[in-house]
């Protein structure tokens, strides 16, 4: 079968569902055009400013896309691309896409304060804390599972792993030149932009060849200097180089994937077992970005909603921009499963995983255009790994924030008053940072990606619960949030109860354990649900009406 | 905010978790910019569109950059300059680049956008 037919279903299935199903959930969440919005009632020019629709999708789509959308797919094509595609599509469009608008309107209502402000307007400040240890774990299973996905991406693609070192330094002097000496900014982008293609053809030219765990250790001494700099030396910069090359593999993609458009040659399902997995659960744990992401929430209720113009765009940006991400998602998917399938086992086992998978695939779509297809199998890497290795340190980052705030570590100050760097922010990032380290080493990113999966839809579950709650206090009808928390919930308890099993049994304890804190969180926090949302409406206890 | 799609890392939540000052570097930008808006809104209601826009959402900024040159007949040399030279904070009127990389708000760029209205509005 012609791999344009899925994109052409997906398509299809999303504009019909943006402009019905869509539409409908705007009305039940109480969508008014003449209502003004925060960046209306509360315009600073600073934080609260209206921005047209155009240019807050485009702001939003850059926040929410990346590499997990990317490796989910891509490691669950191993059930079959049927299942898989369903997932993407039907949970995009009634799950993923419904938390992402439903968060960023239930914002919008709290005078554009994030997701963890709604949480405890809702829910109360038990729902806060949960959230930030749900959060604070689901960090350091993002360091561990993007540092195994990194290390294993340049040990099979080593002109990645000297492109992405090269990147670094190129990130660094952008930095400088635009944040602190205001070169031009275009200009700037333009010799960045350049330059990184300049350092894929020093990586082919210089490939570093290291071993796995050598890889990971850089990467942990990377993440922890990267964490503790500045935000402008680094983090910004490479954030924002990585969109241009985002929008360069996606571009390349999708009109290379039109204009090869290739045969399918993974089946379509392999049966209810695969291996040591179950396609329920651990599908729906394994694709999570590209059907539904907890993080989603902080990103709808971050400067998004601060920044809309008016409630109808909401449909737009949150409704459409996880719609945009769930077909990145299909696209994704084709390039796993495109391949025959002893390729695709090949490549999974031995030749480094998910990301040269998509490697693979996404330089077949660009050599359409005449580029070799190693060229493309590092740039693809390259720009999958710049996304992977963002997530590790603002990962490492916000770790420690949550970590320093769940258990009120407060930075020492000065005689002024004033807070002084303290071996507290040190000591916080290790504790993030090593747990993460620990499972890395373990090189299991097949076993602890779907964990990471269940920790995210997890997340999900708290805001839509509180999406929910704030429904129900309201009057409104709430079905449409709760049913997709209520999946949830058994999809992740049931995952995670059987991913611990299946660790135990096959030796990996501390992922198991990991795994077993989740459960008994999950099991908590479903408690916790129920009691919120049987609790009799009081409308004193929140301010924002639906 | 910045982001590798699974950790948002956003000012507000920053603000919560009690780290303001990590994007200082930005928010004298965006302090800067926002005091001209308030001036603007609160001189001009109705009478003039402002747009803000994040210099990392180049998708958005560049055609629109090029769209608007092109729209109000701006010189090919200037609007390259509009173009591809703005540092920011930058402002863009009609087309034309009048302030470049300015941290604080200069009174005479004020008057020129008020010229530029008036003279509009005639």
């Amino acid at each position: 079968m012609n791999s344009l037919v899925l994109v052409v279903v997906a398509l299809i299935a999303f504009i019909v569902a943006f402009l019905t199903y869509g539409k409908w959930v705007a009305k039940q969440l109480g969508v008014d055009p003449a209502r003004p919005t925060p960046a209306h009632t509360m315009t600073d020019g600073v934080d609260y400013v209206p921005a047209k629709a155009p240019v807050l999708l485009g702001h939003h789509f850059a926040s929410i896309a990346g590499a997990a959308p990317i490796v989910g797919p891509v490691t669950a094509a191993t059930f079959g691309w049927i299942p898989a595609f369903l997932w993407i599509v039907l949970g995009g469009i009634f799950f993923g896409a419904v938390h992402d608008f439903g968060s960023l309107i239930a914002s919008v209502r709290h005078k554009g304060k994030s997701i963890g402000v709604v949480i405890n307007d809702t829910i109360g400040s038990t729902g806060k804390l949960l959230f930030n240890i749900f959060a604070w774990l689901t960090l350091i299973l993002v360091i561990a599972v993007f540092a195994i996905i990194i290390a294993k991406t340049f040990v099979a693609t080593p002109a990645a792993g000297t492109a992405s070192i090269l990147f670094m330094v190129i990130a660094v002097f952008f930095g400088y030149g635009v944040y602190r000496k205001n070169f031009p900014m275009l200009v700037s982008t333009i010799i960045g932009v350049a330059l990184l293609f300049v350092c894929i053809w020093i990586g082919m030219m210089y490939p570093l060849h290291l071993s796995f765990n050598a890889w990971i250790t850089l990467e942990m001494i990377y993440i922890f200097a990267a964490s503790v700099m500045p935000v402008w030396i680094l983090l910004q910069p490479r954030d924002y180089l990585n969109s241009f090359l985002l929008y360069a593999l996606l571009a390349g993609s999708v009109i290379g994937l039109f204009l090869s458009h290739p045969a399918i040659q993974m089946p379509g399902y392999v049966g209810f077992k695969v291996g040591a997995n179950y396609l329920f659960p651990v599908l729906f744990v394994t694709i999570a970005c590209g059907a539904l992401s907890g993080f989603h929430s902080l990103v709808s209720s971050g400067t998004t909603s601060k920044q809309l113009d008016n409630e109808t765009d909401a449909r737009i940006i949150g409704y459409g921009g996880m719609l945009i991400e769930s077909l990145l998602a299909v696209i994704a998917l084709i390039t796993a499963v495109m391949l025959a399938p002893d390729v695709y086992t090949q490549i999974m086992t031995k030749g480094g995983g998910a990301v040269p998978v998509f490697a693979s695939g996404a330089a077949t779509f660009l050599a359409t255009f005449g580029i070799p297809l190693a060229t493309g199998k590092i740039f693809a890497a390259l720009v999958v790994s710049a996304f992977a290795l963002t997530s590790l340190d603002t990962g490492a980052r916000l770790g420690r924030y949550i970590f320093q705030e769940l258990f009120e570590f407060a930075s020492s100050k000065d005689a002024k008053g004033e807070t002084k760097s303290s071996v507290n922010n040190y000591v916080a990032t290790i504790i993030t940072i090593v747990p993460g380290a620990y499972l890395a080493y373990s090189g299991q990113g097949m076993a602890i990606w779907p964990i990471f999966g269940a920790a995210n839809q997890l997340l999900a579950a708290l805001a839509l619960l509180a999406v929910s709650v704030w429904l129900i206090k309201s009057g409104k009808n709430s079905l449409f949030t709760q049913i997709p928390m209520y999946f949830i919930f058994a999809v992740s308890l049931t995952a995670l109860a059987l991913l611990s099993i299946n660790n135990f049994k096959s030796g990996h304890a501390s992922i198991a354990i990991m795994a077993v804190i989740l459960f008994i969180l999950a099991i908590v926090l479903a408690v916790f649900a129920f009691q919120s949302l049987k609790k009799p409406s009081n409308p004193s206890q929140t301010n924002a009406k639906a | 905010m910045v982001t590798g799609c699974c950790v948002p890392f956003d000012g507000e939540f920053i603000r919560e978790l009690g780290k303001e000052d990590l994007f200082s570097l930005n928010q004298l930008e965006i302090k800067t910019i926002g005091e001209l808006y308030r001036k603007l809104r609160d001189e001009f209601p109705n009478q003039v569109e402002v747009i803000m826009v994040d210099p990392r959402n180049p998708l958005y900024l560049i055609p629109k950059l090029i769209k608007e040159t092109f729209n109000n007949k701006i010189p090919f040399f200037r609007a390259l300059k509009t173009i591809f030279l703005y540092r920011t904070p930058a402002v863009i009127c009609d087309g034309e680049l009048l302030s470049s990389g300015q941290k604080v708000l200069d009174q005479n760029l004020l008057n020129t956008i008020r010229k530029r209205i008036e003279s509009s509005n005639k």
